[in-house]
């Protein structure tokens, strides 16, 4: 079997996603626990990226890298000039875009439930006495 | 190219579709591109009905010729446009209107180099190629071709359109009511409903969305290159491909466990249990659609996981939600008071119970969604099933940080139609933060509201 034929979450996916455990008030970010991560190339697309920038929680995606291992690959702070930053928005869609989770979980910071990720799907579903 | 000094007019041919949503995809597809459109349209009143009948042409004016072709780039209702070189109701007056159109504008067509086709087309009505061969020899002395005829691949397309729309007691009028000649620009994106036909994709399910209103949808959803573009109810992806198509990035949810992992039973008859390969990722793989692809999630609607909290994260959200026909209304949930949950070993799936999920909460649900999570101009474009019987304007949804844009009606059979329904995000000054969707009608409520008068 073909691999591609596999999805795998991305921390794009991840950086918009948020525990909505009843009663959590901070489940922000999902703590990840990566067992199998892959790297794939993917189209670099300076335009999209610079404005997924506004969108997404910067402290949120180097937190994530940093629970998967990958430090230091990041700066910590968005740099003022993104837009043309061409090195910098680099840098965002590797970490956006090129890691990808397929084993592993997501784990609400507050109540320390686990959403399991298989084959790089994460499954956010409560279960029928959480909701 | 238009000369300068000079405003061309724009004729555009539309298909002939049963969901009259021709001029909402044409506006709305400007919208995305920035500009305005002013339509010339022709009010056909039907004469046996009184009501107002389709459209079968329009023509624009004041338009830019690089604004037509980027309409024409992405429209589905549309099938051709042409330059606009006369009009009339009847012959004479068409080779009038010919005449009358500057000879600076047409000079170069008529040149000894450039080869040219004239084409005769009957808006509803056949033209026999005698009476077609009829129609361009009238018209032989306001046309000086001096190039070559090559009907196969000329440098100049022209077209004569009779319009035979409007019938009288079920046949075509004796005359046309307007006849109208002008020289081909482009054609729309007819073209598209066979490339992604829903015959030659692997991944289809029981609601896979028609093709051709997949992309109506993506159109009216505003949606262009880099765009974000989520549904909540995504099922096999039917309307996302169109959105990746014109160069959005889409991600979406779904509750149905075995549709989200390739597992049961495919939904084509006699094709058995699904291949590892049904995906959206791979259904978009195989159409080179692969870098618009960002994730897909198993995910409650009545219950989202998606960080709202302040965040504006789509461009657009385009969905088909289920209303209990061919798809079932389910969340999570149980009957049960105090419903327990098995301890499992690890690494096995524990599936939650699920329970009904009724109409007037999923509509409510995905309008509070859209309202948190769409940016200021983004998007929602959904269908809502009525019972005919009990439509009125307040059985549609609303929200006061969402305006409706359009709605226009599908029916189905005698009894039920689906409302295509586009609403438009506002920016937030003068709404408050906590403002929640509200259906002004009760048709939605209970359990299987739609589905028992469906099949009463």
């Amino acid at each position: 079997m073909r691999l591609s034929a596999f999805v795998r979450m991305r921390l794009i996916t991840h950086n918009m996603l948020t525990s909505h455990v009843k009663g959590v008030k901070n489940g922000y970010p999902l703590v990840i626990k990566a067992e199998d991560i892959k790297e794939q190339e993917t189209d670099f697309n300076p335009d999209f990226i610079s404005r997924m920038i506004t969108r997404i929680e910067w402290p949120a995606l180097t937190k994530a890298m940093e629970m998967i291992g990958h430090t230091d690959q990041l700066p910590e702070e968005v740099p003022k000039d993104y837009e043309t930053n061409n090195d910098f928005l680099k840098q965002a869609h590797h970490a956006l875009m090129e890691i990808e989770v397929i084993t592993g979980s997501l784990t609400c910071p507050e109540s320390g439930r686990e959403f399991p990720i298989a084959n790089g799907i994460p499954n956010m579903l409560l279960n029928e006495d959480e909701v | 190219q238009c000369l300068d000094g000079f405003k061309c007019k724009y004729l555009i041919l539309l298909a002939q579709d049963k969901l009259l949503a021709h001029i909402s995809e044409l506006e709305s597809v400007a919208q995305t591109f920035g500009f305005k459109l002013n339509i010339k349209q022709k009010a056909k009143i039907s004469p046996t009905t009184g009501k107002t009948d389709f459209t079968k042409w329009i023509i624009l004016q004041e338009i830019a010729e690089e604004n037509v072709l980027k309409l024409m780039s992405r429209s589905v209702c549309a099938m051709s446009a042409f330059e606009l070189w006369g009009s009339g109701s009847d012959f004479s007056l068409l080779k009038q209107s010919i005449l009358e159109y500057p000879l600076e504008q047409k000079r170069d067509c008529f040149k000894e180099t450039q080869s040219f086709a004239i084409r005769v087309k009957g808006i509803g009505k056949k033209m026999s190629s005698e009476i077609q061969r009829e129609r361009i020899d009238l018209l032989e002395d306001v046309l000086p071709f001096q190039g070559k005829v090559d009907l196969v691949n000329p440098s100049g397309e022209f077209y004569l359109v009779e319009d035979y729309s409007n019938r009288v007691q079920g046949q075509p009028p004796k005359e046309p009511d307007a006849i109208l000649f002008g020289r081909l620009l482009c054609n729309g994106q007819r073209s598209l409903i066979e490339r992604y036909s829903l015959k030659k994709r692997k991944f289809i399910g029981n609601t896979s969305m028609d093709v051709m209103l997949s992309i109506l949808m993506t159109n009216l959803g505003g949606i262009n290159k880099n765009s974000v573009v989520c549904d909540p109810f995504v099922g096999t992806g039917s309307l996302l491909i169109p959105a990746a198509h014109f160069g959005g990035y889409v991600i979406g949810g779904d509750i149905n466990y075995n549709i989200i992992h390739a597992r049961g039973r495919s939904s084509r008859k006699g094709a058995g249990w699904r291949q590892k390969d049904e995906t959206i990722r791979h259904t978009l793989m195989e159409y080179g659609l692969r870098s618009q692809y960002l994730d897909v999630l198993l995910c409650d609607a009545a219950c989202h996981a998606w960080n709202t909290n302040g965040k504006e994260l789509f461009d657009a959200i385009i969905t088909d939600p289920p209303y209990g026909i061919r798809e079932a209304c389910q969340k999570v949930g149980s009957k049960k008071q105090n419903p327990v949950v098995p301890e499992l070993e690890p690494g096995l799936t524990h599936f939650p119970e699920q329970t009904e999920y009724h109409l007037e909460d999923v509509f409510k649900d995905l309008l509070n969604f859209a309202a948190q999570s769409l940016v200021a101009g983004g998007r929602l474009v959904y269908w809502l099933p009525v019972y005919r019987a009990d439509y009125s304007p307040k059985v549609i949804p609303t929200h006061s940080l969402l305006k409706l844009m359009y709605n226009h009606e599908q029916i189905l059979n005698s009894h039920s139609s689906r409302r295509l329904i586009v609403m438009e995000k506002l920016t937030k000054e003068n709404v408050t933060e906590t403002a929640q969707a509200v259906i002004s009608s009760s048709v939605f409520s209970g359990h299987n509201s739609f589905r028992d008068k469906y099949f009463s």
